[in-house]
């Protein structure tokens, strides 16, 4: 039995000859949340773009379901793996159910365009990510999270095994970023499809994801559980950060917690008037 | 009252999603103009009543009326008709597909392909070739100016933005060249010429009308079967992709249908401006942004257009024949800004 | 889109580069001609202008050529820039804001219906034209609830732009004794501009030149979006006032002298931006002087290209411009 949904063989990507990722071998397993991290153009969002076949690699291939990504038509990859770019606009006026439909572009002809099962999946996508109540107003009336959960929304209705998300949580507060991660950690668990997102916060990702994968240098720098990645080796190789690594009271993974130039002053007051 | 009709029959062999209003609406349109083509058939240096024009299309015989409506107003008014639906429709594609307001066959150099070629062939053959070549010429040039471009835009792929400036770039090339010819010209066929670039459907006979519905008839349909494809690059390039759409085909296919729509046009009335701009903007302000819905009101708003400043431009100033063109940018730019500020609240 | 001289020393070079490809230009549109005249002659005629010697008034023609070309250039160039900067639409130009359609069509009615051919009363007409054309965009543009909206600027340019250029061909296709005469108009020429009809022009180019090089701070910033703009405690609604006072000033005279010139204004400035990018400041310096290069030579080629006949300078600049334009355009507008 195959244990990965998604390899790379030595993967290189870039612009013009500007190399982003070098001979890059990954396996992302199937079933679990395998979250990227690195520092800012380390080349995660290239790669995730990359495995989505909206960038073409230089050199190098991708599988999905041990079958060659080059080999599918776009049409067949898009009914098995979906994606949520990192920046989306929806045109003026374009309602929520109306953009949650598109997600079942992959699955319509145009004689087949709205079947019973597109109107069943894009309202049951529309429940799980709780944007029902929301179907008729435009989505540019709304409030980032909600746009965002729209959007997940619509990858959802593609009713794909796996889900890719390019920083899902970028400009939201800290509750929609929960709301947005506890949503990907439920379509994991209960509906088993195998997730991977580019993540900043690393303390997030050390808790939702099952894997984890830091990059630096255009390859891999160290990839496991994240007990296992999240260390003050690490983040001091990846990030060029000084950190304590601790447990999360709450969900026992592994936190960071940086110094700083303030931390530290305020570590020596302490210990003058300790 | 449900705002949608899913049309769904049993054997699940299609399914469509019909949004009851706008399609109410485009019906209403499509009364109006038929309304409007029964009256301005009426009109004229000889008056025919409405009653004569619905007695002749229901094959009752109504004398000498007859060779009025037959030879002299129906082809006219079919023809520019015919034109401005195609013109309306293939600004439509554009605008759709660049996603910018601005886009039209007459700004990024379609039309000024034809323009190119037709004042060729006036300035250059009239007298030697028979006139009725010339829609061919002015088809071939818009054919051959639009590869052009669309060569010039490829790179890996065609960018809208990269098309539109090539467009634009080759579109002032193409109006250089033809006001030179028409500079260095006699002054009877330099007027011919003018007149033919601004936009005229005099004369217009039913052979024009035969070779124009073929054409224009298919590509609508497949405009229509664009929809698809309009509505999921609306979502941007990434999500397009993703979603599975083979996007560099599908704007082949927006474009080929769009030049194919304009390239007739011009090559049966001219270098008719602001139409293939405006009508699909009314059509949004009317229906929205359902592509389907917007395909045959932009025919109809374009085709009413043209056909409704032919009627007045060969009546109102009598003896004179007005060239549509002049009437069509006349009529339809105030009625434009009335809507632009009626819609002012957003 | 990035641009291809990035640090501000090579931007320093290439204006200096410029500049010097610009008194190259001015002084071959001097020298070449039908006429050879010694250059020393030049000297003479400023000195001691003599109408009666024959060199004295080859120069005065070509010198006043020379002018008009290098105004209409510079003035086209900017206001497009200023333009597309203000509607946020690479495809907008004066031509798109009604500019040129309603300084021709003032220009027509004053031809067919007072019979006025004087270049100096025609330039008045012309201006006022571009000035109704513009005002009417504006008020249209600007009546909605959300006040200024680029998109419904540029579409209400538009339709005004077609309404006179409606008006205009019906004058012309009803009255074919005036189409020989507007047609040359129409294209775009320099010929024959003597220098009292420039002179109105000088002072208001370079108040709106001043203007335009005083504003041009404050655009960068409106560049990365009207919000960010107010932020850092700009006037917006002014600064978008200034920068369509600036770009009428400017194209209006351009029309007024020169005529129906479009492609200048639509393109230049995306040459520009191809070197400096989209610091406004460099922007415009650029724009002055690849705007007025680009009109002079066309003028060059349009006088000796088919002697003793000329090519209009707008379709010159059409025809030299398009190559280079298309080349920009491929190479400089990467997929995004």
């Amino acid at each position: 039995m195959m244990d990965e949904m998604l390899r790379t063989n030595s993967l290189t990507l870039g612009f013009k000859d500007r190399i982003v990722i070098d001979e890059l071998d990954l396996d992302i397993p199937k079933g679990k949340v395998t979250i990227l991290v690195g520092a800012n153009g380390c080349g995660k969002s290239t790669l995730l773009r990359s495995i989505a076949r909206l960038l073409k690699p230089k050199s190098g291939s991708i599988e999905l379901d041990g079958l060659d990504m080059d080999q599918l038509s776009t049409k067949e990859i898009a009914k098995r793996l979906a994606v949520l770019p990192q920046s989306t606009s929806s045109p003026e006026g374009l309602t929520v159910s109306q953009l949650v439909k598109q997600g079942r572009y992959p699955h319509q002809t145009l004689l087949k365009q709205w079947s019973v099962e597109d109107e069943k999946i894009v309202n049951e996508a529309m429940t799980s990510t709780g944007v029902f109540e929301m179907a008729d107003r435009p989505v540019t009336s709304l409030s980032g999270g909600q746009r965002q959960r729209v959007w997940i929304a619509m990858t959802l209705a593609q009713r794909t095994e796996t889900l890719l998300l390019d920083e899902p949580t970028t400009f939201l507060d800290v509750a929609h970023q929960i709301e947005i991660l506890d949503l990907c950690h439920m379509l994991n668990e209960v509906e088993g499809k195998t997730i991977v997102i580019v993540l900043h916060d690393l303390n997030l990702a050390a808790r939702y994801a099952h894997h984890m994968v830091a990059l630096k240098n255009k390859t891999i720098y160290a990839q496991g559980s994240p007990e296992e990645v999240v260390t003050t080796e690490m983040m001091k190789q990846v990030f060029a950060l000084d950190c304590e690594v601790i447990e999360d009271p709450i969900t026992l993974t592994p936190m960071t917690i940086p110094y700083s130039k303030k931390a530290a002053r305020r570590v020596k007051e302490r210990a003058f008037a300790l | 009252m449900k705002k949608v009709f899913t049309l769904r029959p049993q054997s699940g062999a299609f399914s469509l999603q019909l949004p009851i209003v706008p399609i109410a609406l485009t019906l209403c349109l499509f009364l109006m103009m038929v309304v409007l083509m029964i009256v301005g058939l009426s009109l004229g240096s000889t008056w025919v009543s409405p009653l004569a024009i619905m007695q002749y299309f229901i094959g009752i015989d109504v004398g000498a009326n007859t060779f009025i409506i037959e030879s002299l107003r129906l082809p006219r008014m079919l023809v520019a008709l015919l034109a401005g639906a195609a013109l309306g429709v293939s600004g439509l594609i554009l605008q759709e597909m660049v996603r910018n307001p601005l886009a039209s066959p007459d700004i990024i150099g379609i039309t000024g392909g034809g323009a190119v070629a037709a004042v060729f062939f006036i300035t250059t053959f009239s007298g030697i070739l028979p006139m009725s070549l010339l829609p061919l010429a002015a088809m071939l040039g818009s054919a051959i100016v639009s590869v052009l471009i669309y060569a010039l835009a490829w790179k890996q792929g065609i960018s809208p933005l990269r098309l539109v400036l090539i467009g634009i770039g080759i579109n002032a090339a193409m109006s250089a060249l033809t006001t030179l010819m028409i500079i260095f010209s006699p002054i009877n066929s330099s007027s011919q010429a003018y007149v033919w670039m601004t936009g005229s459907v005099y004369g217009s006979s039913w052979s024009a009308v035969q070779q124009m519905f073929p054409w224009i008839g298919c590509a609508m349909i497949l405009a229509l079967l664009c929809a698809r494809a309009v509505h999921v690059q609306q979502l941007g390039e990434d999500v397009a992709k993703s979603l599975g759409a083979r996007i560099q085909w599908q704007r082949l296919g927006m474009i080929t249908v769009s030049v194919i729509l304009a390239g007739v046009a011009v090559a049966f009335a001219g270098g008719i401006s602001f139409v293939g701009l405006m009508a699909p903007h009314i059509a949004r302000f009317v229906i929205g942004r359902s592509f389907a819905l917007l395909v045959p009101t932009a025919a109809i708003i374009g085709g009413t257009m043209v056909f409704v400043a032919d009627v007045i431009g060969r009546t109102a100033f009598l003896p004179l024949d007005v060239p549509v063109g002049v009437l069509v940018s006349g009529i339809g730019a105030p009625f434009f800004l009335y809507l632009l500020y009626r819609n002012r609240k957003g | 889109m990035g641009e291809r001289l990035l640090t501000t020393r090579s931007k320093i070079f290439g204006l200096i580069l410029l500049i010097l490809l610009f008194i190259l230009s001015l002084y071959m549109s001097i020298q070449v001609g039908q006429q050879q005249v010694a250059w020393y002659v030049m000297f003479d005629a400023l000195m001691e202008y003599d109408p009666t010697n024959a060199d004295h008034v080859i120069l005065y023609h070509r010198l006043s050529r020379a002018a008009s070309a290098i105004l209409i250039g510079l003035s086209l160039a900017v206001s497009g820039a200023m333009l597309q900067a203000l509607t946020r639409n690479p495809l907008a130009s004066p031509g798109v804001f009604g500019i040129n359609a309603g300084a021709l069509f003032f220009v027509v009615v004053a031809i067919s219906f007072f019979s006025i051919h004087a270049l100096t009363s025609l330039f008045w007409f012309a201006f006022a034209g571009a000035l109704l054309a513009a005002v009417l965009v504006y008020v249209l543009g600007t009546v909605g609830d959300e006040g200024f909206s680029p998109v419904r600027v540029v579409l209400a340019g538009t339709a005004i732009n077609a309404l006179f250029v409606s008006f205009t061909q019906g004058l012309l296709v009803t009255n074919e004794a005036n189409l020989d005469r507007v047609l040359l108009w129409m294209a775009g020429t320099v010929a024959n501009r003597p220098i009292e009809v420039l002179l109105p022009v000088i002072p208001i180019v370079i108040v709106a030149l001043i203007i335009a090089v005083l504003i041009a701070k404050p655009m960068d910033l409106l560049h990365t979006g009207d919000e960010i703009a107010k932020g850092l405690g700009q006037r917006v609604l002014t600064l978008k006032m200034l920068i369509i006072l600036v770009a009428v000033m400017l194209a209006g005279g351009a029309v007024a002298i020169g005529g129906m010139i479009g492609f200048v204004g639509l393109i230049v400035p995306h040459i520009a931006r191809f070197f400096v990018g989209h610091q406004h400041l460099w922007l415009i310096l650029y724009c002055v002087f690849i705007g007025a290069i680009l009109m002079l030579n066309a003028d060059v080629v349009g006088r000796i290209a088919i002697q003793p006949r000329e090519i209009p300078i707008g379709v010159v600049t059409a025809l030299i411009g398009t190559p280079f334009f298309i080349y920009i355009a491929r190479k400089g507008f990467k997929q995004s």
